[in-house]
């Protein structure tokens, strides 16, 4: 049976992609999305992510959940296949058409074969007037 | 990674040093490209676009969020069974996938404008015939 792996370090990024030669690239980062009203499609959104202590196979599973634990959309799950248990895993993913229903706290919650294993935060403000110091 | 081993060296040559990413073998289902496919959110609007968007009888379809749950409407201009068989084929494929989001499914077959505007104007517009 697999290991549970940990989330070592994740971005949220406008664009996540990889090189020819493996490297990743993370441009853009943010973690607050702003729009003048809401319910909002966010268009692209990436998602890089580093794990530790996995080795196995894996189905990832990533759910988008207010801040009341309600899910509103769902990624169709990743496979992935560690060998190493001593290495970090670098995975990476470019979304489309994130439905975002109004301003707050929301979260990326991580599940590795249907167990989660961290979350990743983002906040949803909406913007009057002039954009905001955030 | 012996094709990346061999540009690595190259660069090396030029540049002197060279980070390397990690060797790990790491087996993703989808690609990471940017835009695929197997990338996009699903929430149940959604997913109903992605099956039924390409029929002509459908007018639009909205998600509206309300506090419980989503719900997905459907305006049709007319509703063969042939139709109706398929969509209620999707909304019990989207029970399966969407255990964690709850939705309710309304099909209505709009007759007036106003009907179809009201429909529109009430969440996320995933899709609307021009």
């Amino acid at each position: 049976m697999p290991v549970t792996p940990k989330l070592k370090s994740y971005l949220i990024a406008d664009m996540v992609f990889r090189q020819d030669n493996g490297k990743w690239c993370v441009i853009g980062v943010f973690d607050k999305i702003l729009a003048p009203k809401y319910p909002v499609i966010h268009g692209t959104l990436g998602l890089f992510m580093q794990v530790t202590d996995a080795e196995g196979d894996y189905n990832v599973g990533i759910e988008f959940r207010d801040s009341e634990d309600r899910c509103h959309s769902i990624l169709p799950s990743l496979k992935l296949q560690v060998r190493n248990r001593l290495a970090t895993v670098e995975f990476g993913m470019q979304t489309r058409q994130l439905i975002i229903p109004a301003p707050g706290n929301y979260r990326f919650c991580l599940s590795f074969n249907g167990e989660v294993i961290d979350d990743i935060p983002l906040s949803a403000i909406e913007i009057t007037g002039e954009q905001p110091n955030v | 990674m012996f094709d990346n081993a061999v540009v690595a060296i190259q660069e090396i040559d030029e540049q002197g040093s060279i980070g390397q990413p990690n060797a790990v073998e790491v087996t993703p289902s989808e690609t990471a490209e940017h835009g695929a496919v197997g990338n996009m959110w699903l929430s149940p609007g959604s997913f109903m676009f992605r099956e039924i968007a390409s029929r002509p009888e459908v007018l639009a379809i909205v998600e509206r969020i309300e506090p419980e749950r989503h719900c997905v409407l459907v305006a049709l201009e007319h509703d063969p069974d042939e139709l109706l068989d398929d969509i209620f084929d999707a909304e019990r494929e989207m029970f399966r996938i969407f255990q964690k989001v709850p939705f309710d499914l309304r099909v209505t077959v709009s007759q007036s404008g106003d009907a179809l505007a009201s429909v529109l104007s009430s969440g996320i517009v995933h899709y609307q015939r021009r």
